[in-house]
């Protein structure tokens, strides 16, 4: 679950706080793989938050960068994913039509965080677990868990849109 | 006949690499947030200056994507190397210390279509220009995938002139809007052939050169109308810089390029 500091409203800057699942290209096509064949992923979708990003190295060592990527490369499976259970989506740039539309059908959120700030976001970050696809080096799945972490509401719950 | 130790390049280019990911000479002294700004670009400006003093002190790569190792080396006809087979498999082995020592992500894919990664960020995507005399200098820049995804390449025909450039470069910078996260450091190249044409544009970028002042004041102009500021959000300021370099081209043609640079500009140059 993930709570912000200030209403969840399009055009809004606010800070999150708690669990995200990092998710990107790869990761996306094979989650959405296992989801589709109803395989067990051992992720909790439900009301979870998904950041389309991927880490460096170095979290032990308190050095680790993670900023978003373009959310655009992974909006075919975000409809998929709305239906598993996923309330917040957060990324950069703009959502094709049809993305943007089940964002909002589904009373789903769609938050930008800034591009190419990963040493800001990474230094937010508390703990990092893997999840899925270590194989995948950065793309692999895994939980972090944020505090103070700013982002633009771009899509809300009410339908308001910025972008 | 100059020689230039093995161990120098490695210590140089491996230093090179580390360097830009954290504190890169492109990016001393910049200031992001700018006087026209409104409370929310400003806002977000000072997020990018918050990022880059954290990436310094806290040595946290600038951006997660610490891209692919490009380098730009011009050597001397005089100069030689010595403790490695190959230039090539020199710069291929310090880069793939750089990214592990560096704690840099590595983002190569081996195949296209498979995508598997090696984990090793490799190859490095090297230019060689040979030239008169002694001269050993590289080039080098760590190239995120986002801005390098909405750069763009054109064949242009020679009667749009230095307009037509103008307006190709205002097609790509309005086609990339927040995708390369702005403000863009801008490399715009214009001559020589369809393969040449994109690597002049990323030499502009890294030489930080202008070779024609009339098309610079005429983008300069155009992007006033861009219509977004700082990652693509409302706003004012959506260009950090703008660098052209020209070559001669056929009576046919008039390629020309534009490699966009996200904020987080990562290179720097060495000299040996």
């Amino acid at each position: 679950m993930i709570a912000a500091d200030k209403e969840i409203k399009a055009g809004n800057i606010v800070n999150l706080s708690g669990e995200m699942l990092t998710l990107r290209d790869n990761s996306a096509k094979m989650l959405a793989e296992m989801l589709e064949n109803g395989e067990n992923t051992g992720l909790q979708l439900e009301d979870s938050a998904v950041f389309f990003a991927a880490p460096t190295p170095g979290f032990e060592e308190g050095r680790m960068s993670l900023g978003p990527t373009t959310s655009a490369r992974m909006a075919a499976f975000i409809p998929q994913l709305i239906e598993k259970g996923v309330k917040y989506f957060i990324g950069k740039g703009a959502l094709p039509e049809e993305a943007k539309n089940a964002v909002i059908e589904g009373k789903a959120f769609y938050f930008q965080a800034l591009g190419g700030t990963g040493a800001y976001y990474g230094s937010k970050v508390s703990s990092m677990e893997l999840m899925l696809f270590e194989e995948f080096g950065p793309e692999a799945v895994y939980k972090v868990e944020v505090s103070d972490f700013p982002v633009i509401i771009s899509i809300d719950s009410d339908g308001g849109i910025f972008f | 006949m100059r020689i230039v130790e093995g161990f120098r390049i490695k210590e140089a280019v491996k230093e090179l690499f580390i360097r830009l990911n954290y504190s890169p000479d492109s990016l001393k002294d910049l200031v992001f947030t700018d006087p026209s700004m409104e409370h929310f670009e400003r806002k977000l400006a000072e997020i990018i200056e918050e990022n880059r003093k954290k990436a310094k002190t806290e040595m946290r790569p600038l951006c997660q994507d610490c891209g692919v190792a490009q380098l730009f080396v011009k050597i001397g006809k005089n100069v030689t190397f010595s403790d490695a087979p190959s230039l090539e498999i020199l710069i291929n082995k310090v880069v793939e210390e750089a990214y592990a020592e560096g704690l840099l992500r590595k983002s190569t894919v081996a195949d296209p279509f498979e995508r598997k990664n090696e984990g090793k960020n490799l190859p490095a995507f090297i230019h060689y220009e040979l030239c008169d005399g002694d001269t050993f200098e590289i080039y080098g820049i760590a190239k995120g995938g986002g801005s390098e995804n909405v750069s763009a390449q054109k064949m242009l025909v020679p009667a749009v002139g230095r307009e037509g450039v103008a307006d190709f470069v205002f097609e790509t910078l309005k086609n990339a809007g927040g995708k390369g996260c702005p403000p863009y450091f801008i490399g715009v190249g214009v001559g020589g052939t369809f393969d040449s044409v994109a690597a002049l544009a990323k030499k502009a970028l890294l030489e930080q050169v202008c070779e024609d002042n009339e098309l610079l004041e005429m983008i300069d102009e155009k992007i006033k109308d861009l219509g977004f500021g700082v990652l693509g959000f409302p706003g004012k300021c959506p260009v950090k810089a703008v660098y052209v370099k020209k070559a001669p081209t056929h009576i046919a043609m008039m390629p020309a390029a534009v490699a966009l640079n996200c904020h987080s500009y990562r290179s720097g140059r060495v000299e040996l």
